[in-house]
């Protein structure tokens, strides 16, 4: 077909259709569309084709019966469709049959493993529970335990408290208590050598001072 | 997408969108090349080009007979009585003649006159063939009397 596009095109230029490159190439090309009727068909009158009288008669006959089974496998095939299909009632039927039967199988299953795990928790609350019993027994004496040791040691303090109350101050003994606290005085104007003695009195000569006291000597003098 | 592109992702072996609304066909697309045809059976929208995407290829059918003089089909005969028992599905003359072969169908009428004409034209030509070897024995038998009635005369 480009070879006749090439032909259209250079018609009428210095170029003619032998000098193209590819002449060699043999291809019968086809009439391109915009091209006319070939002279040769221009004025061809095509012959009418006329079907014998009992042939066609037979043709008609067939074509009848023909049509009639057409119809009848395609009603067929629609039917067939049709009881596949989803809307069909039949189908529907079908569809919620197995649905039941499957929701019936699952509660079945269901209850059987509801069942399996009921006996497993009865076991295990029964052994919970056992533990428990024991576990509050224990805290129970681990109370009282606590509890009568707290006893003691509240009984052991009120006894210190008893023992303490004899050294303590009372309305009866506060002036003899303030006497002695009056009568007993305590010079801390004093000091202290690397030895250990003490020298009395806040200007004191240590060399001239008559009350050194070894704390040597008054341990010892203790002893 | 343009047409050419759509054909070109879209291979030729079906696929194609199926819209309810419309008019679907059993035909043959022609594929093969010049002067070696080759046919898909397809189920395409009507108003489709030939070789348009279809929506389903249901077979194939070489119209070339083999060494063995055979023409080769090939039917997905449970696609195709899908497609038989669906609404408004046309099927063309030709696709009938194979399905009716096939025993899908009944035979198309258009077998029929095929097989009729092809029958009448079988029995002239052996007609032709026998009035020739007729002839040709009366010749002969002719040219072996001439001879006879040459020398007898003689």
């Amino acid at each position: 077909m480009s070879r006749e596009l090439l032909k259209v095109f250079i018609k009428g230029s210095e170029l003619s259709a032998s000098s193209l490159p590819f002449t060699h190439i043999s291809v019968r090309y086809r009439k391109p569309i915009w091209l006319p009727t070939a002279p040769s068909k221009r004025f061809r009158v095509p012959t009418r084709l006329v079907l014998p009288t009992h042939e066609k008669r037979e043709l008609d006959r067939l074509t009848k019966n023909y049509k009639t089974y057409n119809k009848a496998m395609l009603a067929y095939h629609t039917d067939i469709n049709s009881k596949q299909s989803v809307t069909d009632p039949g189908v529907i039927e079908a569809q919620r049959r197995a649905e039941e039967e499957d929701w019936e199988q699952s509660i079945n299953l269901n209850n059987e493993w509801n069942a399996e795990v009921a006996i497993e928790r009865e076991q295990r609350l029964a052994i919970e529970k056992e533990q428990k019993v024991l576990q509050i027994l224990a805290q129970k004496k681990a109370k009282e335990q606590k509890e009568k040791e707290d006893l003691e040691k509240a009984e052991q303090a009120v006894q210190a408290e008893i023992e303490n109350s004899k050294t303590f101050i009372t309305r009866d003994n506060i002036d003899h208590y303030i006497e002695q606290a009056l009568s007993s005085h305590v010079d801390y104007n004093f000091a202290i050598d690397k030895e250990g003695n003490v020298y009395q009195g806040k200007k004191a000569n240590p060399k001239s001072s008559k009350e050194v006291t070894s704390e040597n000597e008054e341990v010892a003098a203790k002893n | 997408m343009p047409r050419h592109l759509f054909k070109f992702f879209f291979p030729a072996s079906g696929g194609a969108k199926v819209m309810e609304s419309r008019n679907k066909s059993i035909r043959l697309a022609r594929y093969g090349c010049t002067n070696r045809p080759f046919y898909h059976i397809v189920v395409i929208h009507t108003r489709m080009g030939r070789n348009d995407h279809p929506i389903e290829q249901l077979g194939t059918f070489d119209p070339s007979a083999n060494e063995f003089h055979e023409k080769l089909v090939s039917l997905n005969i449970e696609r195709i009585r899908y497609w038989l028992g669906t609404q408004n599905i046309h099927i063309t003359n030709q696709v009938r003649e194979l399905f009716g072969l096939a025993g899908l169908f009944p035979i198309y009428h258009r077998t029929y006159m095929k097989a009729w004409r092809n029958r009448a034209r079988a029995e002239t030509h052996i007609e032709k063939q026998k009035e020739e070897k007729l002839k040709q024995e009366q010749e002969e038998k002719e040219k072996e009397e001439a001879p006879k009635e040459a020398t007898g005369s003689g």
